[in-house]
């Protein structure tokens, strides 16, 4: 389970940490700089975390179902007609 | 937008007072050079002016100095108002819309027991009524959607980011190809660059880019729905879906991402657009932790 996130395929700025059902805990990773593994465990273990929560591929194939149904039924008038003066000024970007 | 008159009124007699307001020195070096050649005469030595004519062509010239600084100053302070009334006209709309979308969370809050379809609905509200309001804002073509972590419980590598929710204008992003690409946080340098922000407890937990197709070192992995490589937008702003304030300073929580782009370059500010993402970002937060909260039937 070694996921470590890297920035720009470079430097690993996160791993996980732990996971719990539906959480994922990620910890940052610190520079060794000398330090000892000690050393750096006792700094690692006081920075905070974050947790990502993941939701199931069947939570979300429903969502999604719903969003279907729900898409054929709604209207979303605003955005799709643009009046002739919104077009000339978009057009003229005024 | 109605026409002002009274405002228009105002700016004419704040002209005519200001056009006046000239440095002495200006109005006599300039005006009084046609009534001094007729009171002293020299005028009528020098270029055969009879005093009276002098005298007419120094009035001439101040009427028409005056008149260049009435035109100029009312041209400056029109366009000054608006500026303003376009600048109020467009975030007091989004300050509207956005009423709207917090009274689907307030209206989804309150109904009781687990309605999946008026979360959705919701989410697919706030997609919509996000991009009208960039679209205003930055006066191009903006996309919104929200990406959400996804995965089976025992193969965690494998969680990615998939989308839950696209405004209506942009299905069209949405096809088989796209869907079939993990969408990994390291895979793409604006969650990347988000998620390290909410693991540092930054402030500011956004990613801007306002030119994607020419950033080197940008990763993204849409990319490969596209020919050539290059994105359908060049400006992006990424928020996680985190909480604006949180008690517990050890843990920061992220329930995904809001992403918003638009088909120009340099659309975002630091400033406006990101706050209205952030507070977007807050209450779909709080919808999805409710979503769990009916669901687990427990306070995640």
């Amino acid at each position: 389970m070694a996921l470590t996130i890297k920035a720009n395929n470079e430097k690993p700025l996160f791993e996980l940490k732990e996971s719990k059902n539906d959480k994922l805990i990620y910890k940052r990773v610190v520079k060794k700089n000398g330090n000892s593994k000690k050393e750096i465990q006792r700094r690692v273990n006081n920075l905070p975390t974050a947790t990502v929560h993941v939701m199931s591929e069947d939570d979300f194939n429903r969502l999604k179902n719903i969003e279907l149904e729900l898409r054929q039924k709604m209207r979303f008038t605003i955005d799709d007609k643009k009046s002739l003066k919104d077009r000339i000024l978009t057009f003229l970007e005024i | 937008m109605e026409f002002n008159k009274k405002e228009i009124y105002r700016i004419i007699i704040y002209s005519l007072n200001q056009a006046r307001k000239w440095s002495i020195w200006k109005w006599l070096l300039l005006s009084s050079i046609g009534a001094l050649s007729g009171t002293l005469q020299f005028g009528e030595k020098f270029f055969n002016l009879e005093p009276k004519r002098s005298i007419l062509y120094a009035i001439i010239v101040i009427i028409f100095l005056y008149s260049i600084r009435f035109f100029l100053i009312f041209f400056k302070e029109s366009l000054k108002y608006y500026h303003e009334v376009y600048k109020n006209s467009t975030y007091g709309d989004a300050i509207i819309i956005l009423k709207d979308c917090f009274a689907e969370i307030h209206y989804y809050r309150k109904t009781d027991g687990f309605q999946e379809d008026e979360f959705v609905k919701s989410m697919m509200i706030f997609c919509n009524n996000l991009k009208t309001i960039f679209d205003k804002i930055t006066n191009s073509n903006c996309s919104v959607s929200i990406k959400v972590p996804v995965g089976h419980e025992k193969v965690i590598e494998n969680t990615v980011l998939r989308n839950l929710t696209r405004d209506n204008s942009h299905k069209t992003r949405d096809t088989e190809e796209y869907s079939k690409i993990k969408h990994t946080i390291n895979g793409n340098t604006a969650f990347n660059n988000t998620f390290n922000k909410v693991i540092t407890n930054n402030s500011q937990k956004f990613y801007i880019n306002n030119s994607v197709n020419k950033t080197e070192e940008y990763l993204n992995t849409s990319k490969e729905c596209y020919k050539n490589g290059i994105l359908p937008y060049n400006s992006e702003l990424v928020h996680s879906i985190s909480p604006q304030k949180t008690k517990d300073a050890l843990n920061f929580d992220c329930h995904g991402f809001l992403c918003v782009d638009s088909d120009v370059e340099d659309a975002f500010d630091k400033k406006y657009c990101t706050s209205i993402v952030e507070g977007v970002c807050d209450g779909i937060y709080d919808l999805i932790l409710e979503l769990n909260k009916n669901k687990n039937g427990i306070n995640d």
